[in-house]
């Protein structure tokens, strides 16, 4: 019934429309005044403000405004004081009112009512819930161990007291296990200081001044979207933008020139753009010998590599990958933005090293407007953490076993429990918090029966009814961020950060430090002076740093109050002064720490599948399960307006499609060894042919087709090359119509 | 940009990456209902010369010059203010969904929860103080903005058509900026 359908297709470029974000469910609503003025929508924006950081596990961390009237939360915008803000949060940021205020909010503490995941439960007091956790957890202490007793968290919540603070000073004062949070970066870490002996890079405002924007193995849009429009700036004033990514991601879209190397290949394609460098007289040679050592090692173990060889490796067209180097090499400024996900690897660590290497055969360190971002942690690393979570505290810490948190499903075994391939004593209690390991950790049914335990006592202090807590004992309500003040620092811009208190805390939830800081008191630990502090106590102790990135502006904590967000000193331009941070002060094209680790001490060419069992090796699909959007990590599922957007699809190449029948929207089954999962194909170009892309840490218990489906019951919690971080990516599996 | 001079959306569709914040920010300003939208952001997968790309469009109510819904509506629930933004009065509105199907752009839809007619006014309330759509604020890429539709037809990277949104008789007032595409 359109009147003028075909002229308003005129001039459209498009030859289909894939996907759109309408059409969902309809809903219910509160009328709204259209009529010019409208002024009650502007009510919602009247009010005191706070200043709050994002506490989301997002390189941003953005700083927002909220309004608040008579106590309640009304209204969010960004802070566009700070230019890496703009105006904007993202799309999540937009709905952290009915995050915060979200129908299915947890209000009380509850007690299982019936067996472990029945969903069968009864509301308790919090002096009830504070005597049944302390009672059992010292049952557990005298008949196991405090070593019984694992933590587990992570990016529930980032602040300094959220995070680590308030919770760790309880964990330290009962002895408990430790837990390894590593699940992230921790393999670029080692690869990237194997090169220039950091992982730190430039600041990314510098951006704005580059001629070559190169994204790999980053999708901005999903973890990084205020930085979008520093590129946009560079891109106005003639920078190109060049993208490596298996996935056609936005950036990868709009980008000069994109290269799609099959996954975790990265390591033959930097090889072989480094050759075609190097080939080309595109190497800076100059920098070369005035900053790095053993590229004769490097040109010797290039020589041994063709190009056929890395283009049947990587599926990236020769050609392709010419025209790329040649548009990087004659780039006079490029600065190369590593994204977090492509670590997650087998070969994380090497692969990261191979593309750090590249920057330097192109000379692209030291300069306003190049070098090689990754995590920028200056703020954080000059924390002072150890004062910061009363790790003196801590009575058994040398002797306390580990556990790395993707191996959570290993550790908490029925019959077997091992960490770091080794038999490991039982784990008899589960303390859950900032986390939701079943949905989070890979091999999540391996999670779940881990979780089921009779045996094993299950806390879990969160504000939603989450994949773990259904499992729980004991349900303890979490505060929301919002309901406690605490400080921030983010990965990406070298701020530090604030987090006021914007509201009370809603219902009967304790945030992160009084809910820790009352259960050491029932536990009898209080005597500990670092358990009875308040939080500005904990945020001075973080704080009381020497380090010179921190304390270079004489920052403290009353300017950080009053100033809102202050920016960490660092290098400007970064690796300015041609001093690297390995042990020989060069970057290192020949490196004794990758020899030390078993590797290849130049490039190491090895790839994921060396090490997958065959069952796995033998699946012709390669599953990525990356950030999206509109989610973070497991949040977001639940809220108003966010919801809406799909999470539980896999993406598949329009010629696998076809080969197997499947049509976009159909629905899919993947699956391993390790379980399987329902989804709703979107059939695209978007992905290659043999690759699957399925959104990270998606709920079981939100899953819309009723089918319990999430992306980890597939994933490996096999460790990466270096660093003990995850590498969800090296997951194969079958795919078939369901 | 004065109140008389007619005003439209200018989208830069060419740093669009579909990641949807403009939509929410648009619910959450407007206070919708949760699957209501009056922007929607649809994803385009175009053929090149070297492999498919992907392009967004987001797109609502255009404030035509020529609305096909108030030219349609019996009850005369539409007008033009001076400035060019077609403002809908729900109070009219009998939910004949005219005007609905009379839209060339999709951009007025019925509410579930009372079955009127409703759609994007280009947040005039804020407009009017001096301030900026909910959609032009929220988008974290920056690559929404309201402006004077016949200054920025001047330049030369304006233009009416883009990847999935043409011209068409209504004289729609959004224009597509392709600086670099």
């Amino acid at each position: 019934m359109k009147i003028n359908r075909r002229a308003f297709l005129q001039g459209v470029g498009a030859s289909s429309i894939v996907s759109s974000l309408s059409g969902l469910m309809p809903g219910i609503a509160s009328a709204t005044e259209q009529r010019g003025g409208a002024p009650d929508k502007l009510l919602k924006r009247e009010g005191e403000i706070k200043y709050h950081t994002c506490q989301r596990n997002c390189a941003d961390r953005c700083l927002l405004k909220f309004t608040v009237q008579n106590g309640r939360m009304t209204y969010v915008e960004g802070a566009s004081e700070m230019k890496k803000m703009g105006t904007s949060p993202c799309v999540k940021g937009h709905a952290y009112v009915q995050y915060t205020y979200a129908a299915d909010r947890i209000l009380h503490p509850m007690e299982r009512a019936g067996e472990k995941g029945e969903g069968k439960w009864r509301r308790i007091s919090w002096d009830e819930a504070y005597a049944k956790i302390s009672s059992r957890l010292k049952t557990i202490i005298k008949d196991h161990g405090a070593d019984s007793i694992l933590p587990y968290s992570y990016s529930g919540h980032e602040g300094v007291i959220g995070k680590y603070g308030g919770p760790s000073r309880f964990f330290n004062a009962v002895g408990a296990r430790k837990l390894d949070r590593k699940v992230c970066v921790f393999a670029a870490y080692e690869g990237l200081k194997s090169v220039t002996g950091t992982y730190q890079g430039p600041d990314p405002y510098d951006n704005i001044y580059t001629n070559c924007y190169i994204s790999w193995g980053q999708n901005e849009t999903a973890t990084n979207v205020h930085g979008i429009k520093f590129i946009n700036q560079a891109r106005d004033k003639g920078a190109k933008l060049l993208v490596v990514n298996p996935i056609r991601t936005p950036i990868a879209s709009q980008a000069d020139i994109w290269l799609q190397p099959k996954p975790s290949t990265d390591t033959h394609l930097a090889a072989g753009i480094m050759k075609y460098l190097i080939e080309n007289n595109l190497a800076d040679t100059k920098f070369i010998e005035a900053n790095t050592l053993g590229y004769q090692d490097l040109l010797k173990r290039l020589d041994g590599m063709s190009y056929d060889e890395i283009e049947k490796v990587t599926g990236v067209p020769t050609e392709k990958m010419f025209k790329f180097a040649k548009a990087y090499g004659e780039s006079e400024l490029s600065v190369l933005r590593l994204g977090y996900g492509m670590q997650r690897n087998y070969n994380g660590a090497r692969m990261s090293r191979a593309i750090a290497m590249m920057h330097a055969v192109a000379g692209q360190y030291g300069k306003i407007g190049n070098g090689f971002i990754y995590d920028n942690t200056q703020a954080d690393d000059s924390l002072n953490y150890s004062k910061g979570r009363a790790d003196h505290i801590h009575p058994n810490s040398d002797t306390v076993g580990h556990v790395n948190m993707t191996e959570i499903a290993k550790a908490i075994h029925p019959t077997n429990p091992t960490a770091y391939g080794k038999p490991i004593k039982p784990i008899k209690a589960v303390i859950n918090y900032n986390g939701n390991f079943v949905s989070v950790a890979p091999d999540s049914n391996a999670c779940r029966r881990g979780a089921m335990r009779d045996d094993l006592f299950l806390v879990v202090h969160d504000f939603l009814m989450t994949d773990t807590a259904e499992l729980a004992d004991i349900i303890v309500p979490s505060t929301t961020q919002f309901e406690f003040p605490d400080m921030g620092t983010d990965y990406n811009c070298y701020h530090m950060q604030t987090s006021e208190k914007v509201i009370e805390p809603v219902g009967e939830s304790k945030d992160n430090w009084i809910f820790f800081k009352e259960l050491a008191a029932h536990m009898g630990l209080d005597h500990h002076p670092e358990l009875r502090v308040d939080y500005e106590q904990i945020l001075r102790d973080f704080l009381d740093t020497d380090e010179p990135a921190f304390r270079h502006n004489n920052i403290t904590y009353e300017q950080i109050i009053k100033e809102k967000f202050v920016t960490v000193y660092d290098q400007r331009p970064y690796f300015g002064d041609g001093k690297y941070k390995t042990d020989s002060g060069k970057i290192e094209f020949y490196s004794e720490m990758m020899k030390d680790a078993g590797y290849h001490p130049v490039i190491d060419f090895g790839l994921p599948e060396d090490e997958m069992i065959p069952e796995e090796k033998n699946l012709p699909f390669r599953m990525l399960s990356p950030a999206i959007p509109q989610r973070a990590n497991s949040a977001f599922y639940n809220v108003k307006y966010i919801r809406n957007f799909p999470a539980y699809f896999a993406k598949v190449n329009t010629e696998d499609a076809k080969e197997l029948g499947i049509e976009n929207n159909d629905r899919v089954r993947l699956s391993n060894h390790r379980g399987e999962a329902f989804f709703i194909a979107q059939v695209s170009s978007q992905v290659g042919r043999g690759t699957l892309m399925a959104p990270k840490n998606n709920w079981r218990r939100m899953d819309p087709q009723g089918k319990a489906s999430c992306t980890n019951n597939l994933t490996t919690d096999k460790l990466t090359d270096m660093g003990g971080c995850s590498a969800y990516h090296s997951t194969n599996v079958a795919l078939e119509k369901a | 940009m004065s109140i008389n001079q007619k005003v439209g959306f200018v989208f830069r569709q060419e740093n669009c990456v579909g990641c949807g914040a403009c939509t929410v920010a648009c619910q959450i300003h407007n206070e919708l209902p949760e699957n209501h939208r009056f922007r929607k952001v649809d994803r385009y997968e175009v053929q090149r010369e070297d492999g498919a790309i992907d392009v967004w469009l987001s797109h609502s109510c255009m404030h035509c010059e020529n609305p096909a819904c108030l030219m349609v509506c019996p009850t005369k629930a539409y007008h033009v203010r001076d400035d060019g933004i077609v403002v809908l009065d729900r109070e009219k509105c009998t939910g004949c969904g005219l005007c609905v199907s009379a839209c060339p752009y999709s951009a007025v839809s019925i509410r579930e929860d009372d079955g009127k007619a409703d759609k994007c006014n280009m947040c005039v309330e804020l407009l009017d103080r001096g301030m900026k759509p909910a959609c032009v604020t929220g988008c974290p890429v920056q690559c929404i903005e309201v402006d004077s539709i016949d200054e920025v037809l001047k330049k030369p990277s304006a233009s009416k058509e883009g990847v999935g949104y043409g011209d068409c008789i209504t004289k729609p007032n959004m224009v597509i900026i392709k600086e670099r595409a």
